[in-house]
């Protein structure tokens, strides 16, 4: 039977399964050799081009505190205010470029240099300071404190 | 069974081909270990994917060097003259573990650390030479960022120099010996010595495991991705349900048992002298298991390796559920 097939050039059911499978050999090839080229291809990246910062854990971090943390090799703070919103703004200020510090008090933030004041908006409120701070996107996700750059 | 070691060896060859493309980006020490995992995670093209799959290959090595180990051990496997094989796949097991616990400090992140921290301290209870093998592990007493650049090159230049030098010497041992093959051994018909061809039949059965392995890692790795946490930090309190590496963890629950039974004694020590016991009488198995011969077999032999087995997989399981 199988020898009329091939004399006729018929295809056999073991040619069909011959196909199957290299189609399969062939599909399960590349799904594992794709991630591998696409993994050493991303070498033009650089570290810098991670798109967020991992700031910790939103329950461990004291309502009506702040933190200071470096974003693009720059000075910037993280606010948690009473009502335990998180707000994320540079803390370089926009004067002479000293780093400024909440102030717990006044519930703004306090440049000490020149006796600056922003709001938690990061607006500037009073003394020389000419421009408003850089706010940036604060998120929380799994209870982790999440600042995009 | 006779595929346990292929599947081992298939393992080792994803482990390394991973090690090597995670090397590309991984750069040590204390200022650049987290951010270079965040970076490979987040950024690079599937290297969440690469990450997890390496992770998930050093899990299933330890399991499949340790289950190839328990079924060589009840097939008395390590008889004459294979006794260097055996000793050579025993030392192999604690360089997987050793290999797994310097690469579980690596992400620097608050759960590998506190994880790697119990490690040490558990090990540091061994009598004797507890505090000489932590300063072996971890370069130190406790582990810090400057310690991560020791554990990092250890991870990557020394254990795989030492893994390979080993690997050779039980292959060699195998290619003297032949492989192991129970049918051949304790039948003497000459219809069972018959030898598997290396091409076609092993090599086809070897390519097929080799992608049932792959895609099991691709299974738990997309299903199960590893967590980059947040940043290590030891001045932070130690995140909840921290425990040692799950291999360390039947250790663990001995120690707490014996604690249970007698608070006055040191548990911990007491645990770990009795797993090193254990294993000591385990990995001597050639030298002590003498009056089994190809047609009687040594109760001691069979009881004990049972007893070890359980004991293992019921502290372990007893310690994952105690913490839930």
């Amino acid at each position: 039977m199988s020898e009329s097939n091939m004399d006729s050039g018929k295809k056999t059911r073991r040619d069909f399964l011959n196909y199957i499978f290299s189609v399969g050999l062939f599909g399960w090839l590349g799904s594992v050799l794709y991630p591998l080229y696409s993994f050493v291809s991303s070498s033009k990246l650089k570290i810098d081009d991670i798109s967020y910062i991992n700031l910790g854990v939103n329950n461990e971090m004291e309502i009506n505190s702040s933190k200071l943390f470096k974003i693009n090799k720059k000075p910037a703070i993280l606010i948690k205010t009473k009502d335990g919103e998180l707000k994320a703004l540079s803390a370089v200020c926009t004067h002479l470029q000293c780093t400024v510090q909440f102030n717990k008090e006044e519930n703004a933030l306090r440049c000490p240099c020149h006796f600056g004041k922003y709001d938690l908006s990061g607006k500037n409120v009073s003394g020389p300071p000419p421009n408003p701070l850089t706010q940036y996107e604060v998120f929380v996700k799994n209870d982790i404190i999440l600042v995009r750059k | 069974m006779y595929f346990s070691g292929t599947v081992t060896l298939l393992l080792l060859f994803n482990l390394i081909l991973t090690g090597l493309l995670l090397f590309l980006y991984y750069k040590e020490g204390n200022s650049f270990a987290y951010e270079s995992v965040e970076f490979i995670s987040y950024k690079v093209r599937f290297g969440w994917l690469v990450r997890a799959i390496h992770y998930w290959s050093a899990v299933l090595l330890i399991l499949s060097i340790a289950f190839h180990m328990f079924s060589m051990f009840f097939l008395r496997a390590y008889r004459k003259p294979r006794e260097i094989t055996w000793f050579t796949g025993a030392l192999l097991l604690l360089l997987a573990v050793w290999f797994s616990y310097s690469g579980s400090v690596l992400p620097w992140n608050s759960k590998s650390l506190f994880m790697a921290q119990s490690s040490t301290e558990i090990l540091k209870a061994a009598p004797l030479i507890g505090n000489t093998l932590a300063d072996y592990l971890i370069g130190g007493n406790v582990i810090t960022g400057q310690n991560l650049s020791f554990i990092y090159k250890v991870h990557i230049l020394i254990l795989p120099a030492l893994f390979s030098f080993i690997l050779y010497i039980h292959f060699s041992s195998i290619k003297r010996n032949g492989l192991f093959n129970p049918e051949i051994e304790y039948n003497s018909g000459d219809e069972c010595k018959k030898k598997l061809p290396i091409y076609p039949n092993f090599s086809i059965r070897a390519f097929l495991l080799l992608i049932i392995v792959t895609d099991l890692l691709f299974i738990l790795a997309v299903f199960s991705p590893v967590e980059i946490g947040i940043k290590a930090d030891d001045m932070i309190t130690a995140p909840q349900g921290t425990m040692p590496g799950w291999y360390f963890l039947f250790v663990l629950q001995l120690s707490k048992i014996i604690h249970l039974f007698a608070a006055e004694v040191n548990g911990k020590q007491i645990g770990i002298t009795i797993c090193i016991c254990i294993g000591m009488v385990w990995f001597l198995a050639p030298l002590w298991d003498r009056i089994s011969n190809k047609s009687k077999i040594s109760t001691f032999q069979k009881y004990f390796g049972i007893s070890v087995i359980i004991l293992i997989f019921c502290l372990t399981i007893i310690a994952c559920v105690a913490d839930y």
